[in-house]
């Protein structure tokens, strides 16, 4: 398996919704697009500049990327800004668009058999790209692989979550495990494992760094920008959890391997990705809501911030419920719309008195 | 006007919700100087508004506009469209009132005034009664994340319609799937009794007045334009809501008689035409003097809109769900730009457009944010694209200015 897919093309995603099993199975490297563009200038020449501002700074990426490492991309139909990239890239962007993944919205028998069935359809076209073929073997063994995945990653967020693991370390680890070849990544991620049972500390240290400070749960889309997880642990707080794609979105529980025929492996890899804790997407607000509630029991939070990108419809329309459901709870929310990574002032002092007042509360 | 305690906000919401004050309404608007087809609109709004504020006798639905009309009015329910009630409040001057209201829940400013506007008025209680809330997914993302909110707030049940993006079989075939697990759902929490013979009825009905809107469609062909483009405006709201119900043919049916009626007696409604132009997406629900400029000062000619577009084909009575999903799936604003440009261009040719104008309003990225591309495909074939910013629903956000140069500008290049 190695050996087949070492040199395979890489492919680009941008929605957690796309099995990476099934891209490895077919001998593709695949890896989740993160922006890094410092502005998304170059992308105002084509998308509004009131628009998702984590979609144009993706844009921007791509265009400003004299040779891309990424060879291909596969496109989903999250949201309106994910379509509408779709259709720029496919103008303007020199990279091909190997694959557009239509991810049902709700989670029933139905929805998962015709996303199964648009697994197949997506198989077919990366075959028509790679010339590999997708077998039960192949698509078994690349099951596998990101089930080893999910394991040290739950390993590791155990470890966070006492406190044996800096937050920004396990993020990068996550991260990693999104932009890397899988199988390397899991040597990495094994690696921090091992090193983490070799110097285990006490109960005691441990009790005591997780029960110090404001502990926070994080929501945003793909991931919190780093500058904000900074600023908040610079202040003596603590992240205890995020909600977006980079961690508590992402498909955590084991897929079933065991399927005799491809169509059960497609059916397995469908229900594992549609029944993944609830994204703005699914519309399911009162699912959502409980699960974000009993999430924020679970960890301890304190309170919520929301960091979200500028204009990203989905999760600011959802917004003034969540927030009168945190509040109903006693959990207060801050609200930041972000533009990019880089911190402005005046986010920095609203993430300063936010957390001042929960302090004293 | 911006409080939902003020007198007039209460008169007007006591006013909805009684009898006698639509009956009020109804005789004020029939006193008032109207083009024919406007007295047949306005009753089919007044008839609908009775259902759902005055009367409880059937389940009022709220929904947004792309679930099709045939299913309520073949199912006995009365829906309820936010985004068609928040354009009315906007022609009637409370946009102000729901985008403070809006604000004053907590939605930011960013998002699309249309479902800011819905969301305020609701809570100033200017909407009727919600017995169940349905949503597609396709075209607009705000439409159904604002309905399940609606829902959630008033604890009622909320159907997601999943609708795909590509135009096939597979996908037909699921939307068809869940409309029919829609109607169970609906048997079974409110209560309604399923009479297939019933939807025939209301899909034969949506067919004739297809065929005459088609026939309207035709007569609008004709040089000069009979109508004035931002008569038009209402368009939407009538083909999301009026096909399956019997006013649906009689508003065709007046319409079709009065164009035809302006042609054969030489008196197009707008004397001045210079240019003639393809308007794409919304216009300003409100009175503004962005059109009236267009068209009176400048003499360019909508001589068709882009939303008054019978996307669908004849719907098969005998196959009333897969042809009602098939509508669903078959839209224009669905699926990749492509389509939307396709159908541009074909528009633009049958009624002799020179240039196209898209009113991009405000917060609607489904519309805005693949225009780079859908001017490009227009330039290929030598129609000049103007993208105009502003807000069909919020007269504050429309800088009518900097609009009136650009208007100006564009019509001098296309003479
Ligand atoms: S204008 Fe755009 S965002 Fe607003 S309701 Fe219409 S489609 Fe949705």
């Amino acid at each position: 398996m190695k050996a087949y897919t070492d040199n395979g093309p890489t492919v680009g995603l941008f929605s957690s919704f796309v099995p990476r099993e099934l891209l490895f199975a077919l001998g593709c490297v695949p890896v989740r697009v993160f922006p890094t563009a410092t502005k998304p200038t170059l992308a105002e020449m084509y998308l509004p500049r009131n628009f998702c501002a984590l979609t144009r700074n993706l844009l921007a990426s791509f265009l400003e990327e004299e040779r891309p490492r990424i060879q291909a991309v596969i496109f989903t139909d999250d949201d309106d800004s994910s379509r509408r990239l779709r259709d720029v890239w496919a103008e303007y962007v020199p990279v091909p668009i190997w694959g557009y993944l239509e991810v049902p919205r709700t989670n029933d028998s139905l929805a998962i058999r015709r996303f199964a069935s648009l697994l197949a359809d997506l198989s077919r076209e990366i075959e028509s790209h790679t010339g590999n073929k997708l077998t039960v073997g192949h698509l078994r063994s690349a099951i596998a692989v990101y089930n080893e995945q999910r394991h040290l990653l739950e390993s590791l967020k155990a470890s966070w979550l006492r406190g044996n693991l800096p937050t920004l370390l396990y993020r990068n680890l996550r991260r990693l495990a999104l932009t890397e070849h899988p199988q390397r990544a899991n040597e990495a991620l094994q690696h921090q494992v091992n090193a983490m049972s070799a110097s285990m500390p006490s109960e005691v240290q441990v009790n005591k760094a997780t029960d110090a400070g404001t502990r926070l749960l994080l929501i945003a889309e793909l991931a919190t920008p780093t500058s904000v997880v900074r600023q908040i642990e610079s202040t003596g707080a603590r992240v205890v959890t995020e909600v977006s794609d980079l961690d508590e979105l992402s498909v955590a529980q084991q897929v079933p391997e065991k399927g005799e025929t491809l169509e059960d492996l497609l059916a397995s890899l469908a229900e594992a990705h549609l029944t993944k804790p609830p994204a703005p997407r699914t519309r399911a607000i009162r699912r959502r809501l409980d699960y974000l509630a009993q999430l924020a029991r679970d960890r301890g939070a304190h309170a919520v911030i929301c960091a979200y990108s500028k204009f990203c419809d989905l999760p600011l329309a959802e917004y003034p419920l969540l927030q009168a459901e945190m509040e109903r709870v006693g959990i207060p929310v801050l609200l930041l719309e972000l533009e990019d990574e880089v911190l402005s002032g005046q986010h920095r002092t609203r993430i300063e008195a936010f957390l001042e007042m929960i302090r004293h509360k | 006007m911006n409080d939902p305690k003020d007198v007039r906000i209460r008169l007007l919401s006591w006013l909805l919700r009684s009898p006698l004050g639509l009956r009020l309404v109804q005789a004020l608007l029939a006193g008032r100087p109207q083009k024919p087809h406007h007295h047949v609109s306005a009753d089919f709004f007044l008839e609908m508004a009775r259902a759902a504020y005055a009367s409880r006798t059937r389940p009022v639905v709220w929904s947004n506009i792309f679930v099709p009309s045939e299913l309520f009015w073949g199912l006995g329910i009365v829906p309820f469209f936010p985004e068609t009630w928040a354009g009315l409040a906007a022609s009637m001057g409370l946009s102000a009132l729901g985008v403070s209201q809006a604000a004053a829940l907590g939605y930011p400013v960013d998002l699309c005034t249309v479902h800011r506007s819905a969301a305020g008025l609701r809570v100033s209680r200017l909407f009727p009664r919600m017995d169940a809330v349905v949503a597609t997914s396709h075209t607009c993302d705000l439409a159904s994340q604002m309905l399940s909110n609606f829902a959630h707030a008033e604890g009622k049940p909320f159907f997601l319609l999943d609708v795909p993006q590509r135009e096939n079989k597979e996908a037909v075939d699921y939307s068809t799937a869940q409309l029919q697990r829609l109607i169970e759902h609906w048997c079974e929490t409110l209560g309604i009794v399923f009479d297939l013979d019933r939807l025939r009825h209301a899909l034969h009905l949506s067919n004739k007045a297809r065929t005459l809107a088609l026939e309207v469609a035709m007569l609008r062909e004709a040089q000069p334009a009979p109508l004035r483009g931002s008569g038009m405006r209402d368009q939407l709201g009538m083909l999301t809501a009026m096909f399956g119900h019997p006013s649906g043919i009689r508003y065709y049916q007046t319409l079709r008689d009065y164009t035809r009626q302006r042609i054969t007696s030489s008196q197009p409604e707008q004397t001045l035409q210079r240019v003639r132009l393809y308007w794409m997406h919304l216009m300003p629900y409100f009175e503004s003097e962005l059109l009236s400029h267009l068209e009176d000062d400048l003499g360019g000619v909508v001589a068709w809109e882009e939303v008054s577009t019978i996307w669908w084909d004849e719907l098969d009575e005998r196959d009333p769900l897969r042809s009602l999903a098939r509508k669903m799936v078959s839209l224009f604003f669905n699926g990749p730009i492509q389509r939307r440009a396709e159908m541009a261009l074909r528009l633009i040719q049958r009624y002799h457009c020179q240039g196209a104008i898209h009113f991009s309003h405000w917060g609607c990225r489904q519309s805005a944010g693949a225009l780079h591309v859908l001017r490009a495909r227009l330039r290929q074939e030598g129609v000049p694209l103007l993208i105009l910013d502003g807000d069909c629903i919020d007269p504050s956000n429309l800088q009518l200015g900097p609009l009136h140069t650009r208007l100006e500008a564009f019509i001098e290049m296309l003479l």
